[in-house]
């Protein structure tokens, strides 16, 4: 994790929804929505951009608000997985 | 509803003579500041020459009042310019004055009297803030959201009696040992965003060690009455800047990152001033 986090910003993990791929974001401006800092980590795994991605805590299991600040969703060292926001049946 | 384009360059040149302008060939000229009107059709603004030595575009820009910025001339000078919003100037009501202290201007005559009024680099005296209430129904968060690939940015507006503004932070902590070429590339990608989109300039700021780029707009001294329509023009422009650059200038930063373009293809940096 980020030793000397940028004020203003915020670091956490990411993994993708298989858990294959895991890596540190740093640096993530806190007052971004949530939905833009998913899109964003859906670029950087070169994923599709077709499809509706969203955030969801670990802990928790819920999706974090597309529309409101990440940084008011999670905290520093949080743990958070993209995941398609697909609705089965 | 088609205005009669007789009248506008009459109105025009009405405006500018009741702000001290006169009509020299090419233009007008305000003396002794030596403000110039120009207008290619396109991009009306205000010009003046940068004084001094080793003005550098990049540097002690930001935070200053206004929509002032300095850009490279088309002969190398180095000019400082104040884009006029055009959404601002035509006035889709019909109307083609304002009101403003009981005195009938029009919104050609507010933008360049704003413009002369922080031409020194100075909050005009008197201005205060719009009401933040009407800046956030203006202006709601989710419309501050740059995203473009693997970047994405928020706007941030700075809310001071000296100070309207809304800025982008394009990249944060710049590391003073960055190889030289990115460097220099860093500063051309800045500097081309900086000539070619109006109203919005970048730079470096905090430490010279380890300084952060920014973007933004300044909208200290807007007059309140068009801040709707300067609001608009200049976030539109703000965030296309951002779009323009924002990965560009990620990559150059990121030291993990490796191109061997360039240092193949360097950038030597210029720019000059008139002393």
């Amino acid at each position: 994790m980020s030793e000397n986090p940028t004020p203003g910003t915020l670091s956490f993990e990411v993994s993708d929804v298989t858990r294959t791929r895991t890596f540190e974001a740093t640096d993530v401006q806190s007052t971004l929505p949530a939905g833009a800092v998913a899109k964003s980590i859906a670029a950087s795994l070169q994923l599709p951009d077709n499809v509706p991605w969203g955030l969801r805590d670990d802990v928790t299991s819920r999706f974090l608000e597309d529309s409101k600040p990440i940084g008011e969703q999670i905290g520093p060292s949080a743990k958070v997985s993209l995941t398609p926001k697909t609705h089965l049946g | 509803m088609r205005q009669d384009t007789r009248c506008d360059r009459k109105q025009l040149a009405k405006d500018l003579e009741a702000l001290g302008f006169s009509s020299e060939r090419g233009g007008y000229r305000r003396h002794p500041s030596g403000v110039v009107f120009a207008s290619d059709g396109r991009r009306p603004h205000l010009e003046t020459p940068c004084r001094g030595r080793n003005t550098d575009p990049l540097l002690n820009q930001l935070g200053r009042p206004g929509l002032w910025k300095a850009v490279k001339g088309e002969n190398g000078r180095i000019l400082r310019v104040f884009d006029l919003p055009l959404a601002a100037m035509r006035d889709v009501d019909g109307r083609t004055d304002l009101d403003i202290d009981e005195e009938i201007v029009s919104p050609f005559y507010s933008l360049v009297d704003w413009a002369l009024r922080t031409a020194d680099g100075e909050a005009p005296a008197g201005w205060r803030l719009p009401p933040r209430d009407e800046l956030e129904v203006l202006m709601p968060s989710e419309a501050l959201t740059v995203q473009c690939g693997t970047e994405a940015r928020q706007g941030e507006l700075t809310y001071e009696p000296s100070c309207l503004a809304l800025r982008y932070a394009l990249a944060r902590n710049v590391r003073e040992d960055l190889p030289r070429a990115r460097s220099d590339w860093l500063r051309e990608v800045l500097l081309s965003a900086q000539n070619y989109w109006q109203m919005a300039r970048v730079g470096f700021v905090g430490d010279a060690s380890n300084p952060s780029v920014l973007a933004e707009a300044d909208l200290t001294g807007v007059p309140h009455s068009l801040l709707d329509r300067v609001l608009g023009d200049a976030l539109a422009a703000l965030k296309c800047l951002v779009q323009w650059i924002v990965r560009s200038v990620a990559f150059l930063v990121d030291r993990k990152s490796r191109c061997e373009a360039l240092e193949v293809c360097g950038i030597r940096p210029e720019f000059t001033t008139v002393s």
